[in-house]
């Protein structure tokens, strides 16, 4: 391979991606961005395994339409494992779509970049001390270095513990690595609590890693509220999160179905986009 | 150089419910000139929350309509012993932001404090005896009564339209109302909301032990509402958008947008965070005047206007002629004027 001789972790992180976006056989448009960028980033690679003619051997053919779709803020490697956690937490199976199909990864990569946080736009100036555990996240670290530090520890976990990196693990150790990280088994991550705020988040010299379970609530957090949040917002693809609850979305009115008590939902679920099509607020 | 606009009798720092109310209150009795200084936002009924309120993610998890903690937040500690820390996050309580403050995001539920509430020292005592209370004890005495606040609260209630079952009207108990309140003078000005699934399922439940339930008094009203300003409220659409979003009927009660600047001036600054309450100690209305420009850069009033949104008349949106929405039509008619007009408006700036 065209990346021999370099250290591990590296090849291993690149490896894993070639072979997760072949295996996924560029299910999504999306992944055109990530087929290219794993070659591109390693400036090593060999002329012989980047042919330009073919494009790295890839198929760039567009696997379907929507175009707004894309990644702007993590980089291929951290996709992949942020794709394989949200996928267990939402698995797709008989119970319906799951985080994958919700596209949930285009939401959060949207949402690290907003500078805003779960509950809203954060005050980040000073003081900065550590707080006690009842005086709220006083943490320094923005939403995509929370991301970014969790999941690059998330991945180094798997590659000490397991036979590779997250996203190539079977799915049955990708669960036990995340119900271990929910319960606070795992203490590799690092010991800076998202609860009570580190003076210096990231230590010259190395990543200091986020506490693993405050990385785990984050991580169902975001994977949810793009399971359900409106798909204006780039998540809940078709509405498939809210078609799964039988959450009817953006209606106007219920006021002549309110006191039908009990009744089976039948009507059209609406995005906040239809609606305001309605309304004609898009004109 | 600060500019020094005329003069006003009275200027309102935050226009929420209080500054609103005061501000009607004032001009429907006074001929003072009042200016409200408001530091977020102009939000109306229409277009604004009819556009884009029905995003959870947006409103009710990323707290759109509170105040925005990256500007301005406060510190708190939970005991003597701990360090203030900034409060970087929401959680308990939920400050607004713009023109109508918090109760332009509240639910909605509305009570009065119970009787007891005003003497409950008195209470205690006599229920338990002179000695339950510890000596040091803050619980006192209100100065006044029950019956001294009731027609207030009467004359709130009529103001926002509160609507709900009456359980005590001047000490006969109402069978469908809440037992325990104290007394109230008159009904309510308007009957309950229609009930959902889980409070009849409640109630079935609660009746069941021998508990005695009663719909929750509440801002949302139930059908169209004038109050005695002349203000105007629409029925509530039950479209399940309410604590923590703007209400797209108008239907909650606050100050209403098209109104919250009734007899005062509304001058906004979106770029100027809050005045500064330590610097202006000058005595005399020109040294405050002065200092609120400077620091304000207010708006002239034609400027404030042609800033605001236009006015839509509901009943003529295209969405209305959906069968669905039909009972939209019996909404009254939205308020003609954008601002009061009474004679306290002090002219534009030159």
């Amino acid at each position: 391979m065209p990346i021999e001789g370099k250290p591990l972790n590296i090849v291993s992180r690149h490896e894993m991606n070639r072979r997760k976006l072949l295996a996924a056989g560029a299910a999504s448009g999306a992944m055109i961005g990530l087929t290219v960028a794993p070659g591109a980033r390693a400036q090593d690679a060999s002329p012989e395994a980047t042919p330009s003619d073919s494009h790295m051997g890839h198929d760039l053919t567009p696997q379907h339409s929507n175009t707004n779709m894309g990644f702007v803020n993590f980089v291929p490697h951290q996709i992949a494992i942020l794709r394989a956690a949200c996928n267990r937490i939402i698995p797709t199976d008989d119970t319906g779509p799951g985080a994958e199909e919700a596209g949930v990864v285009y939401f959060i990569d949207r949402e690290v970049g907003s500078h805003k946080y779960y509950r809203g736009r954060r005050y980040v100036q000073g003081p900065f001390l550590n707080g006690e555990s009842n005086q709220g996240d006083q943490s320094l670290l923005t939403l995509a270095d929370r991301f970014r530090i969790g999941l690059e520890s998330l991945n180094a976990y798997a590659q000490a513990n397991y036979d590779g990196g997250f996203a190539d693990l079977t799915e049955e150790q990708q669960d036990e690595i995340l119900t271990a990280m929910s319960a606070g088994e795992v203490t590799e991550f690092g010991s800076i609590s998202i609860d009570t705020a580190p003076l210096n988040p990231m230590p010259t010299g190395g990543q200091a890693g986020i506490e693993a379970q405050g990385f785990f609530s984050l991580l169902v957090s975001y994977t949810k509220a793009g399971f359900f949040s409106d798909p204006v917002h780039g998540g809940n693809r078709d509405m498939v999160g809210w078609k799964m609850i039988g959450f009817p979305g953006a209606h106007l009115s219920w006021f002549d179905q309110i006191e039908n008590h009990n009744q089976p939902f039948e009507g059209d679920f609406i995005s906040l986009g239809q609606y305001q099509q309605q309304v004609g607020g898009d004109s | 150089m600060a500019t020094v606009l005329p003069a006003v009798d009275v200027v309102f720092v935050g226009f929420g419910l209080v500054g609103s109310s005061i501000a009607a209150e004032l001009s429907d009795k006074t001929s003072l000139k009042m200016v409200a200084l408001e530091r977020g936002p102009y939000r109306d009924t229409f277009p604004d929350f009819l556009q884009d309120h029905f995003d959870e993610w947006r409103y009710a998890v990323q707290s759109e309509l509170f105040q925005d903690l990256s500007r301005n937040t406060i510190t708190f500690r939970n005991n003597d012993g701990q360090t203030a820390l900034p409060m970087r996050e929401y959680g308990s309580f939920l400050p607004g932001n713009g023109v109508g403050g918090a109760m332009v995001h509240w639910n909605g539920q509305s009570w009065r404090f119970l009787d007891h509430f005003f003497n409950y020292r008195s209470h205690l005592e006599e229920r338990y005896g002179p000695d339950f209370l510890p000596e040091d004890t803050t619980i006192q005495d209100w100065p006044m009564t029950y019956a001294d606040i009731e027609p207030f609260y009467m004359q709130y209630e009529k103001t926002f339209g509160i609507g709900g079952v009456a359980g005590n009207i001047n000490g006969e108990l109402q069978p469908d109302g809440n037992q325990f309140e104290g007394f109230r003078s008159e009904a309510y000005p308007q009957g309950p909301t229609k009930q959902t699934y889980i409070s009849s399922l409640f109630a079935e439940a609660a009746g069941k032990l021998g508990y005695h339930t009663f719909p929750t008094p509440s801002g949302t009203s139930a059908g169209a509402y004038t109050n005695p300003y002349g203000l105007s409220l629409g029925p509530c659409n039950y479209c399940g958008f309410c604590e923590r979003f703007g209400c797209h009927t108008g239907a909650k009660s606050e100050p209403d947008s098209d109104d919250r600047s009734e007899g005062a001036e509304l001058r906004q600054s979106r770029d100027s965070p809050v005045l500064d309450r330590h610097e202006d100690q000058s005595p005399g209305r020109q040294g405050l005047q002065r200092h609120l420009r400077g620091r304000e850069r207010p708006r002239s009033r034609a400027a404030g206007r042609s800033h605001r949104r236009r006015r839509v008349d509901p009943r003529k949106q295209p969405h209305h002629d959906d069968e669905r929405h039909r009972h939209l039509r019996s909404l009254p008619p939205a308020p003609e004027r954008l601002v009061a007009t009474t004679p306290t408006r002090p002219a534009a700036p030159a």
